[in-house]
């Protein structure tokens, strides 16, 4: 799950250097974006758009990155400002009955795959339903298993506000779950 | 089973997605915007000039356009006793030992040696931060306008009607008072995930100042619809929505009726959501008239499949899989 952050000295060398430098740079942030895209998105966003667009943004503003240490923060609040633009646009589907959300596909046969799916329905469901602060902890510090201080670095907050938000986060999570959800507790 | 155990039940994104990614990036990129070899030249020209100003300069008050390609960007001492870090923009006024700052945009730092009778105000539209040797740091952006305190302690009187003192660690925003202000603090908490009370009461203090028919007005009333929506208040929404039709508001029209549509069909179904369907037949996304289709396929299955089949043809990639096999199924098989 866990994915490392690239190697600063691209930022470095797209800061300093032409389009082959700026591709290279993209190439190596592009999976860990359309991951964030994906997962803070849920299954309504359209990751692939959302992760596109932010790249486009990254590679239009980047003379405003000032330090290739801050490329990561400051890459994350672009993802974020977009998937919250996808989210919105995701939103109006809601109201709309038959319209189809991803499926997810584990290949172990259909009656493993469906219940699968319930789990995967009900955990969308519930981070859906989370504060996007608490969300985007939750993903980065449970889900891809980064350290306290990575995720404070990435969202550009104290590492006391990521613990804090992570207890709150894991409480509603928890709480919610029951009601998510029954089926959950059965296959759990 | 633990947060961690259910959370790694989603799915994982797809790999291939990736590579789909890229793929579009590559045929579509444009060249980044490159800062130019000779602009730190500029900015370290600026910054000199600025200083050999300050430090030049005999006559009791002087004044500085703060900012990129102004007479000071990056980082200014003042005087001996006043430093800044300017990340915005703005114009300073006023001797070594007072200085006044009316700020527009952006961050600034202010640093004053503690004691040495130096006055510096920062002046916004929002209110006024005023500071006898501290250290401390003003941020003018969507959300108002933001003080943080490092070192020291400042006064701040907001025009809003909050006044008060902040200490160290301590931080106040001061919210913007005209409604094109309260509109952009209202996006940019939706951005960030606030409550929608808080959403909500920006545009509410935004709409009890507009003047009838100002287009801010539509634009918050547009605001407002969407997110009592998202919170589940169906009746303030089609009200909103209701009014924004009533007072003639025009660039958001559609946005209003196809949300209105939405918001009423998971109220009250089709019955509630015709009235604001109807007029998208034409006008609407092919999304729009896939919906309308959908509530006219029991009562006029001729009229539905060609609703469907004019939003298929008119498709330009914006309905995903989802959509079009919904659209299929409306046409009824028609070709």
């Amino acid at each position: 799950m866990r994915r490392s952050l690239p190697d600063p000295a691209l930022t470095a060398a797209a800061l300093e250097g032409g389009q082959a430098e700026l591709d290279a740079l993209v190439r190596a942030w592009l999976p860990l974006v359309y991951a964030w895209s994906h997962r803070l998105g849920g299954p309504g966003v359209d990751a692939e758009g959302a992760a596109h667009e932010t790249v486009l943004t990254m590679c239009r503003r980047l003379d405003r990155v000032r330090a290739p240490e801050v490329l990561p923060s400051w890459l994350f609040g672009i993802c974020r400002r977009t998937i919250a633009n996808h989210r919105r646009r995701a939103w109006l589907r809601r109201w709309v009955p038959g319209a189809s959300t991803e499926r997810a596909w584990t290949g172990a046969g259909p009656e493993r795959d469906a219940e699968a799916q319930q789990v995967a329905d009900a955990v969308w469901k519930v981070l859906d339903g989370l504060p996007a602060a608490q969300r985007e902890v939750l993903i980065l510090c449970e889900l891809e298993e980064r350290s306290g201080s990575e995720a404070a670095a990435l969202l550009g907050i104290p590492l006391g506000t990521v613990k804090s938000r992570l207890r709150a986060a894991s409480r509603a999570f928890r709480a919610a779950f029951p009601e998510a959800d029954p089926l959950v507790a059965e296959v759990s | 089973m633990d947060v961690r155990e259910l959370l790694q039940r989603l799915p994982e994104p797809d790999p291939a997605g990736v590579d789909r990614v890229w793929a579009r990036y590559r045929s579509g990129r444009r060249p980044a915007p490159r800062v130019p070899l000779w602009a730190p030249v500029i900015a370290i020209a600026a910054a000199a000039a600025a200083l050999l100003v300050v430090n030049a300069r005999t006559e009791p008050s002087r004044s500085l356009a703060l900012g990129p390609g102004a007479d000071a960007e990056g980082q200014l001492a003042w005087s001996q006793q006043v430093h800044l870090t300017l990340d915005g923009r703005g114009t300073a006024t006023g001797t070594g030992h007072d200085l006044r700052i009316d700020w527009e945009s952006g961050t600034i730092g202010v640093e004053v040696v503690p004691h040495s009778g130096t006055e510096v105000s920062v002046v916004t539209e929002e209110g006024t931060v005023h500071v006898v040797g501290t250290v401390f740091e003003v941020e003018r952006d969507a959300l108002g306008v933001t003080t943080r305190v490092s070192r020291g302690k400042v006064e701040v009187a907001c025009r809003d009607g909050w006044s008060g003192a902040l200490t160290p660690g301590e931080r106040h925003t001061c919210t913007p008072l005209r409604p094109a202000g309260l509109l952009g603090r209202a996006d940019a908490l939706a951005d960030s995930g606030a409550p929608s009370g808080e959403v909500l009461d920006a545009l509410d203090r935004g709409l009890a100042q507009v003047e009838p028919g100002a287009p801010v007005g539509g634009e918050l009333l547009a605001r407002r619809i969407r997110v009592r929506a998202e919170a589940g208040d169906a009746e303030g929404a089609l009200a909103d929505a209701d009014r924004y039709l009533a007072e003639g508001h025009g660039s958001r029209r559609l946005e209003v009726l196809a949300t209105a549509g939405r918001v009423a069909l998971g109220q009250g179904g089709c019955g509630a959501a015709l009235r604001w369907l109807e007029p998208l037949r034409r006008e609407g996304t092919p999304e729009d008239r896939v919906i309308l289709a959908s509530c006219l396929v029991e009562r006029d299955p001729a009229a539905a499949a060609a609703l469907a089949t004019a939003a298929l043809a008119d498709d330009d990639g914006a309905m995903d899989a989802g959509w079009r096999a919904w659209a299929r199924d409306l046409t009824g098989g028609a070709p």
